[in-house]
């Protein structure tokens, strides 16, 4: 989906596999200041393309993506989970942000 | 539509109150059958409380039917007397597209045997019959390439003699100028008669390829290019209808509320509003989403019977795998009214109804992943339900206008933390403590003014009475100055102004000009509402504060933990004694509240008292919260610019003021200054200090004995 790019000094700034390992260790905190600041960037970037969990009446629940043009279907992009989402689920929203944010894989 | 869960079953209720006697339509959509029943609320999530189901004739199992939602705004002529007629004929206007690029046609008008729009490149064209794309190509395609937001002057000429068409399209916009004449052939029928539409085509009994965008000045133009109707768009505003003026005079009539009151394409911001210059408010914008009525036939009618008691209460229709419940309002019969009257903020569910924010806003995520239900997923794929007035039109501009004609799917038990789902935290407490109370809807008083509440002693507004109109304002002003007790029980208070128009109730406009807490902002020259023509925007700026009229205003928000109140020395003084009865001074007040914000009574939006605001002087501020933490903010009219002591953790002056004063009249004002108050009420099963005080407050606000003014 077509996403204003971010800058190229903050990309230098928060493109870190460090950032990365962090939030997969502990994807509902606490946060490093750092890691704080990158989730900031990354919740006020365009609202295209953003992770969101649905959750249904009976307790399943998807991740999806938020299309480009509001009023379109949501692209479903996990799910359904039995469960509400929990810290995989929250890591596999990171991995998209991570994505849209700078064109890569969420590192490992 | 994805494989996400969403509601199928919808409705709204019309009108949104009753007395005895009176009915409300109740109009669904289904895709199947559905059972119905009519319940009374006592409370909400907070409480347990569990409805109580009434029995009346209209519960029971209806079949339903699956119905459309015919949004997208759009002007109707029914015929031009003698137009087009045998010969040529030509129509012209100013147009200014907002979303030119949409990939399907947008219709500029449309009449008999001619269409003139932009393709679905965002091309000007027009062509005969329907738009192409429906009926193949255009027969004539404008070399100037629209911009959005930008004026042109288009004008349409079609001979039906040689099989032509001229279109003319001039930018408006010096020093951009750019001009183009384009010729083309084709087949455009001879037929006098028959529907002009401006921002929309018909095929069959659908209007379609709607218009996002601007239109002013329309024309209709005989064979010598001389108008034969023209429609001044600045004249009445507050209504649907405009009337044409020429020797074919004929009326347009705009369908699913446009936006009035925006500039035109002379506007040079020397006036800001049609008032001081019409000329300059010659225009319209139509949205592809406007909805006023949804126009569906009521599957039910609900008789209000004599004997029911006044509340909170709802239609409840129910499939094999859905729920949906659907709010409306029991007020007293005439003359039966109770001291105590709750009024139900059905301009702020209004308002807030079908909110897209949550997939169509930066501003929305905070601290998680944004999670959304069935409501919420149903709303971000479904832009015909209709903006809310925090969003903005699918063309970027703000949604000025929105209607309660339509199912408002936040309203109701799985809605948001705010809204009717927070009312009923104060329903269940009026239950439990049983108090003797009757609703009132902030559209009644709208309609009604003082006499409203000529049988009420005290006024409780709950937990977020945001929205006002001058109407509300006056007669609840009236009301205090004249003795009447007012209980504000929530934040973010007497904030926005809205309009109504004066013959559809069920439509309520709100701008917010320059500065507010808010989602959206009006653009420049859209200061001023179409209904009424007052400045929009805060009360605040415009003169009346909310801390004049509760004591209270809204001085920031946060999306975390709540705080207790701690109680400042003036909450010893004998006039704050009865509000204070069993409650410990000693320690931090409303410490709980765990159901929504939680952390303390104190949160959500918060209001604070200011005497420069306007805060009476001889009021008693009683309590105030904080610190607040770093994810509060003060509201932007709170700051001149931004700074390091906007967080709540380094702002003392954004708290909630807990404020208690007296009126000359013998009345009185009471005001918790927070959304969350609400919810503290029933911790422990309402055995709390702020359900304590807040019973305290209203046993003596309904009992007659006048307050006594503080001397000097």
């Amino acid at each position: 989906m077509p996403v204003a790019p971010l800058p190229a000094g903050w990309v230098a700034e928060y493109k870190d596999a460090e950032l990365a390992r962090e939030f997969r260790a502990a994807p509902l905190g606490p946060h490093s200041p750092r890691l704080q600041r990158l989730l900031v960037v990354m919740r006020n970037r365009p609202v295209a393309g953003k992770p969101v969990f649905v959750v249904g009446d009976d307790g399943r629940s998807w991740l999806a993506q938020i299309p480009e043009h509001f009023g379109e279907p949501l692209a479903v992009r996990g799910g359904p989970y039995p469960a509400p989402p929990g810290p995989q689920e929250e890591i596999e929203a990171f991995a998209i942000r991570w994505r849209t944010l700078f064109g890569e894989e969420l590192p490992s | 539509m994805s494989a996400l869960p969403v509601k199928r079953l919808l409705a709204y209720c019309d009108p949104w109150s009753a007395r005895p006697g009176e009915t409300i339509g109740l109009h669904v959509s289904s895709d199947g059958p559905y059972e119905l029943s009519i319940v009374r609320m006592t409370g909400g999530a907070a409480a347990g409380g569990a409805p109580i189901v009434v029995d009346h004739p209209a519960a029971g199992r209806y079949d339903g039917t699956a119905r459309p939602l015919p949004c997208g705004s759009y002007g109707e002529v029914d015929g031009v007397p003698g137009w087009p007629g045998e010969g040529d004929f030509g129509i012209d206007l100013f147009v200014m597209p907002t979303l030119p690029r949409l990939g399907r046609p947008q219709t500029i008008a449309s009449g008999p045997g001619f269409w003139l729009g932009l393709d679905g490149d965002g091309r000007f064209a027009a062509t005969t019959g329907h738009a192409p794309g429906a009926a193949g190509a255009a027969v004539v395609v404008s070399a100037v390439e629209p911009h959005e937001g930008r004026w042109y002057r288009v004008e349409l000429r079609v001979s039906p003699a040689r099989g032509s068409a001229r279109l003319s399209v001039t930018s408006h916009a010096a020093p951009l100028d750019r001009a183009a004449v384009d010729e083309g052939t084709g087949a455009f029928p001879a037929a006098a008669g028959g529907t002009l539409r401006f921002g929309a085509t018909a095929a069959g009994d659908r209007v379609i390829d709607h218009l996002n965008g601007r239109l002013a000045a329309p024309r209709c133009l005989d064979a010598e290019g001389e108008p034969v109707v023209r429609w001044d768009l600045a004249e009445r505003l507050d209504q649907a209808a405009v009337p044409g003026h020429g020797p074919a005079a004929a009326t347009l009539r705009f369908v699913n509320t446009p936006v009035r009151a925006v500039p035109g394409p002379d506007w040079d911001g020397s006036a800001h509003s049609p008032v001081a210059d019409p000329a300059h408010y010659d225009a319209v914008h139509l949205h592809d989403d406007d909805l006023e009525d949804a126009l569906w036939p009521h599957d039910a009618e609900i008789a209000i019977p004599a004997g029911l008691r006044s509340g909170f209460h709802a239609a409840v229709l129910r499939t094999a795998d859905e729920e949906t419940v659907v709010p409306f309002f029991v007020r007293p019969a005439v003359g039966e009214g109770a001291a105590v009257t709750l009024l139900a903020s059905t301009a702020t569910y209004l308002a807030y109804a079908n909110m897209r924010t949550n997939t169509d806003s930066t501003l929305s995520e905070y601290v998680r992943t944004m999670t959304l239900n069935v409501i919420f997923t149903t709303i971000a794929q479904r832009y015909d339900l209709g903006p809310s007035l925090y969003d903005s039109h699918r063309d970027g501009s703000p949604c000025f206008v929105v209607s309660r004609r339509r199912p408002l799917l936040t309203v109701t038990t799985a809605g948001p933390v705010w809204s009717w789902k927070a009312d009923l935290d104060v329903v269940g407490w009026l239950e439990h403590a049983g108090i003797d109370y009757d609703v009132l809807t902030e559209e009644d008083l709208h309609r009604e003014g003082p006499a409203a509440l000529a049988e009420c002693r005290c006024v409780i507004a709950p937990t977020h009475s945001e929205y006002w109109s001058t109407s509300m304002w006056d007669a609840i002003s009236a009301f205090v100055e004249g003795g009447g007790r007012l209980m504000n029980l929530g934040g973010n208070a007497f904030y926005w102004r809205v309009s109504h128009p004066p013959d559809r109730p069920w439509l309520m406009e709100c701008r917010r000009a320059e500065s507010g807490a808010r989602f959206t902002a009006a653009p420049p020259g859209t200061y001023h509402h179409q209904y009424g023509g007052e400045l929009g925007g805060l009360w605040r700026r415009i003169g009346r504060t909310p801390q004049s009229m509760i004591g209270v205003g809204m001085t920031g928000q946060g999306w975390d933990d709540g705080t207790p109140y701690h109680f400042n020395p003036c909450a010893g003084e004998a006039r704050a004694a009865f509000l204070v009865d069993g409650i410990d001074l000693a320690v931090p007040f409303g410490a709980h509240g765990a159901f929504g914000f939680g952390g303390g009574a104190a949160g959500g939006e918060i209001d604070r008292a200011d005497p420069a605001l306007g805060t009476p002087e001889h009021a008693l501020v009683l309590a105030s919260s904080g610190p607040h933490s770093a994810y509060y903010y003060l509201a932007p009219e709170e700051t001149l610019f931004a700074n390091d002591a906007i967080p709540g953790e380094v702002a003392p002056h954004l708290r909630a003021d807990l404020v208690f004063f007296e009126t000359r009249g013998g009345g009185a004002v009471f005001s918790t200054g927070s959304i969350a108050w609400s919810e503290s009420l029933a911790t422990d099963g309402y055995d709390n200090d702020v359900a304590r005080m807040t019973t305290n407050a209203v046993r003596r606000m309904a009992d007659p004995e006048p307050f006594p003014v503080p001397a000097d």
